[in-house]
């Protein structure tokens, strides 16, 4: 019975590769937005450009769940079975040891058609760039910012009896004298007494309920959302020497924010389980009224069917300015090429017809963030979200890499921030220990 | 006419080659990599570094909190779903109207993947639009509850095993047995203390050896829905490993977790394993 | 007295279905979600009385590149080629244990195996599977899934096959009978029951496997678990359609544990069924 199976399904298996001439790439791909306006460039190509390449692209999707440990999984185990793996900045060296360095694809011209490399802002290259070589195509850039209600913020300045009530606030919280401003103007001081303002605990007028919800789940993705803060703040997660730099006093502050917020009865307790789905929902349902999120969040937030209680009151900033300025984390995302693919001048074909203006516009048109100057701009008109993530990419974006750690640095970042905003541990032991767990792992 | 013993040997070939065939590449490297330096990113280049690993992981504090929560997580919810499926198996032991599709929608939970369970109560605890919490008003995935919100769900997730070996354990007392402690004037409760329980206890034995071990791998219900934390708070022996393996990367170290996990666990299960054969026998 | 036993019954009527509902909310939850609108699923307070829509359900059913049917179709195969197959190699195995006694017991190290999280092997085994060329093939899912099901499936056929009294096959085996046909001819027939309870428990066990079918399946051999979790997507849950695909892939097995339930049932009692 099962040797009938076995048959069957090599048999069936065997048809299937024989009927179709052409060569199939297969592209593991991130699911969700990006997804579907990558599908776009796919169709676009395997429509209009396979028929002179002979090349036909299939996009492969893994849920969200377990999609890493599978890649990494796919290139620990050597399987051809796929040709280009998806990366991003915080992963690409670990992946980098399995990729082809695609600069010599590059430089030969028998392949690249009209695509180049220099089609992508610098900044975003460099990400993808490891020892000088180049070990995949970005093809989206994503950006923490800070996402808010203007017409809350826009009452505070223009309502007396609210900017009143604001002041009073800030002086009885801080201290200090505090004008109400425009958010891209902020500072710590202008976020915190707001998150307060916004709040019922402090204010029972507030029309939400919070004033902010954190993404706090022990989950390293977490971690990149609370280091922005830090940078902001002047902190750093090493010196120059490459030691580990949480002992400083930006850190602290940077982690005694959260415990502030979640000790004033400002943000959701549940917060310390969120991840990037629920400060959305706090959003949508007016619990929240500004939240620390991913840039791509902007275009569910604002749309009418999705949000129909605030698409229109919802407007993007980048994080207060600190110390270090306004700062935003640089995630780039995109695609490199698989050692062990069978295909790989084929794969390299695609990836060239990528890192062309055309296809970036297709996949910024619907919906992609393609880190390509000239495409932003043009699609600046469309979207209000290009235009600033143009403007914070090249003002505010940095990103940190501990090569081939990262991950595993956001994972200790991640547990210390869920523990303190659960309020079980102070901020200042908190960052003990994340500083003993990097000493322990090497740094 | 062969000998029994090879006979025994041709009788058990088809599984031994399976395993063999399937497994003994796999368990092999395993060992390998637990002997070696090895990352995700480092897979092609081993190092080898000897016991080095199950050290490391021996003195791991994180490790030893794993374990202890994991210990704690295990017996309170084989406990309690010993506990639960008896109850349960003692109400359906009766006539009923309808038993069958009550004992399908009982026993629906455990056909469900935990991960997707997990997801699923991840919706209904949702703060903002899930009704658990807005009707408790509680926060329950909040430091205070989360152990007991976890437990929780993994006890209704699988008290229904528990049940449905109970409950078919129950079908295995004469009825003669409760006639002479009725005759004898026994209560209900005594005639279930000195009938039912010893009767059953061979499969007692099997829901807690069975849920015992599962209850000790849990780990994608738990990490869809805390990932471990807050903190280390709800990190299981799995949790631990998984983030040992994929994320630090360390696939050496990982591996060797668990192997060590097998050595400890080997022993206990061996004893109950001959004890639950033992029972069943008599 | 009368009134009193209806009272009584209604009572238990209410104790049990409140029971019920208890151990199912994920699943009432989903039912509920899988016919609401994406506004009606993010609105608060929780909508109980919305205007139900298919539009979740269109979706998991119809959606461009998501092959919910064959996700579907792969579970049916998947789950009873690997009942098929633990059958095949754990009723001589089991007859081998239950008849046969000895000092070492293969089963303790089987059991022990479960022990394991089974990511920790997975590199290996995907190694294994790639030089074999069964990366992505219900195949390799069937035998990983035997993997873990066997073990469970001879412990129980074990009791059942003890069951069998001994004279019966001492008394063929003097007649001249090979092995092989007192199992096929004896023990098969004999344990029919035992047989069919480990068939439905294989079944179910794999139906919601989910963590080793994750890694080892892409597009082609993707069961509907891992099909599920697709509406996992990289920013968000996809609630509604999540909560449908769940759905849909409960329905079968509960009208499939509704007609085998007693065998279910029997699983555990090694045949010794009695009134």
């Amino acid at each position: 019975m099962r040797r009938g199976f076995l048959v069957l399904l090599a048999v069936l298996l065997l048809v299937g590769s024989v009927v179709t001439g052409e060569t199939v790439i297969k592209m593991v791909f991130w699911p969700g937005p990006e997804a579907e306006a990558m599908q776009e460039v796919v169709s676009y190509y395997n429509e209009y450009i396979s028929p002179r390449s002979g090349i036909k692209v299939e996009m492969v999707l893994f849920g969200r769940e377990g999609f890493f440990e599978k890649q990494a999984t796919i290139l620990a185990g050597r399987s051809p079975e796929v040709d280009l793996i998806f990366t991003t900045s915080y992963i690409i060296h670990q992946h980098a040891p399995y990729f082809e360095p695609l600069d010599p694809y590059f430089d030969n011209p028998r392949l690249v058609g009209t695509g180049e490399m220099e089609t992508f802002i610098p900044s975003v290259r460099e990400s993808f760039t490891i020892d000088g070589k180049l070990y995949g195509v970005p093809t989206d850039a994503s950006i923490t910012t800070l996402l808010y209600r203007k017409d809350l913020v826009e009452r505070i300045m223009n309502d007396p009896a609210w900017t009143a009530k604001y002041k009073e606030l800030a002086q009885s919280v801080l201290g200090k004298e505090l004008e109400p401003k425009p958010a891209d103007e902020w500072n710590w001081d202008d976020f915190y007494v707001t998150t307060l303002f916004l709040s019922k605990e402090h204010n029972p007028e507030s029309p939400t309920t919070y004033g902010t919800a954190l993404q706090a789940k022990a989950m390293w993705p977490n971690g990149k959302v609370w280091s922005a803060i830090m940078r902001s703040m002047g902190g750093s997660w090493f010196d120059e020497m490459g030691n580990p730099t949480f002992n400083t006093p930006e850190a602290l502050a940077a982690l005694q924010l959260y415990a502030d917020i979640m000790r004033a009865e400002a943000a959701p307790p549940g917060s310390v389980m969120y991840e990037y789905t629920e400060p959305n929902e706090a959003m949508k349902t007016e619990s929240a009224a500004m939240i620390f999120q991913w840039g791509v969040a902007y275009t569910e937030l604002s749309n009418p069917d999705a949000s129909p209680a605030i698409w229109d009151k919802v407007a993007i900033a980048p994080y207060p300015a600190g110390e270090g300025g306004h700062r935003v984390w640089l995630t780039s995302m995109g695609v490199g090429l698989s050692r062990w693919s069978r295909n790989k001048e084929a794969a390299f074909e695609w990836l060239a017809f990528l890192s062309t203006p055309k296809a970036m516009r297709i996949y910024g048109s619907y919906g992609g963030v393609p880190p390509v100057t000239a495409v932003l701009e043009d699609l600046g008109e469309v979207s209000p979200i290009f235009a600033h993530v143009k403007e914070y990419l090249e003002k505010y974006a940095f990103n940190y890499v501990a090569g081939t750690e990262t991950v595993d640095v956001l994972r200790v970042l991640a547990t210390a921030i869920s523990e303190v905003t659960a309020l079980t541990i102070s901020p200042e032991a908190a960052l003990r220990n994340v500083q003993r767990e990097l000493y322990y792992l090497g740094f | 006419m062969i000998s029994r013993t090879k006979e025994k040997l041709l009788l058990l070939s088809p599984i031994l080659i399976f395993f063999f065939g399937l497994m003994i590449f796999p368990t092999i490297y395993g060992w390998y990599l637990s002997l070696n330096r090895v990352f995700l990113h480092t897979f092609e280049f081993p190092v080898f570094i000897g016991l080095t690993n199950f050290m490391s992981v021996i003195r791991d504090p994180r490790f030893h909190s794993a374990l202890a929560f994991t210990a704690r997580f295990a017996i309170i919810t084989t406990i309690a779903q010993l506990a639960i499926g008896m109850g349960l198996a003692v109400l359906f032991n009766r006539d009923i109207p309808g038993k069958r599709i009550f004992t399908s929608l009982l026993l629906l939970p455990m056909m469900v993947s935990p991960a997707l369970i997990g997801v699923m109560y991840r919706l209904l605890l949702n703060e903002f639009i899930g009704p658990l919490s807005y009707y408790t008003g509680l926060n329950l995935l909040g430091m205070r509850y989360v152990v007991g919100t976890i437990m929780v769900i993994d006890i209704l997730q699988w008290s229904p095993f528990a049940f449905l070996i109970l409950y078919a354990a129950l079908q295995t007392i004469p009825k003669s047995y409760y006639e002479a402690a009725s005759i004898e004037g026994a209560s209900r409760w005594q005639s279930f203390l000195y009938v039912t329980l010893p009767s059953i206890r061979a499969f007692i034995i099997m829901v807690l050896v069975l849920r015992g071990i599962d209850a000790f791998k849990t780990f994608d219900m738990i990490n869809v829905l805390t990932a471990g934390g807050p903190g280390t708070a709800t990190t299981t022996v799995s949790i631990y490993i998984y983030k040992m393996a994929f994320q630090t990367g360390n696939i050496g170290r990982a591996t060797a977790a668990s192997l060590l996990l097998l050595i400890i666990f080997s022993v206990p299960l061996a004893f109950a394993l001959k004890r639950a054969r033992k029972e069943e026998a008599e | 007295m009368r009134r009193r036993s209806i009272k009584r019954t209604v009572l238990l009527y209410v104790v049990i279905i409140a029971i019920v509902a208890v151990f199912n909310l994920p699943i009432i939850n989903a039912v509920l979600t899988s016919f609401k609108s994406n506004i009606d699923i993010s609105s608060s307070p929780p909508k109980w009385i919305f205007r139900p829509t298919l539009t979740q359900y269109n979706n998991v059913l119809f959606a461009y590149g998501y092959n919910f049917r064959l996700y579907f179709m792969n579970s049916v195969i998947i789950s009873s080629m690997t009942s098929l197959v633990v059958l095949a190699l754990g009723i001589p195995a089991a007859y081998g244990i239950a008849r046969y006694r000895s000092r070492v017991n293969p089963l303790g190290l089987l059991l022990g195996l479960r022990l394991v999280p089974i990511f920790v092997f997975i590199i290996p085994v995907f190694i294994l599977f790639t030089r074999m060329g069964l990366v992505d093939t219900r195949t390799s899912l069937v035998m990983m899934n035997t993997v873990i099901s066997v073990p469970l499936g001879i412990f129980l056929l074990v009791g059942f096959i003890q069951e069998i009294p001994s004279s019966i096959d001492e008394a063929a085996r003097i007649d001249g009978a090979s092995v092989f046909t007192i199992l096929t001819r004896i023990i098969l027939p004999l344990s029919l029951p035992g047989i069919a309870a480990v068939v439905c428990l294989t079944f179910i066990f794999t139906w919601s496997e989910y963590l080793m079918s994750l890694i080892l399946s892409f597009t082609r051999a993707v069961p509907i678990t891992v099909g599920a979790s697709f509406f996992i997507t990289a920013w968000e849950v996809r609630w509604g359609e999540i909560s449908a695909a769940i759905t849909l892939s409960v329905v079968p097995v509960f009208i499939f544990v509704f007609f085998v339930q007693d065998y279910l049932v029997r699983a555990f009692t090694g045949g010794a069924l009695k009134g």
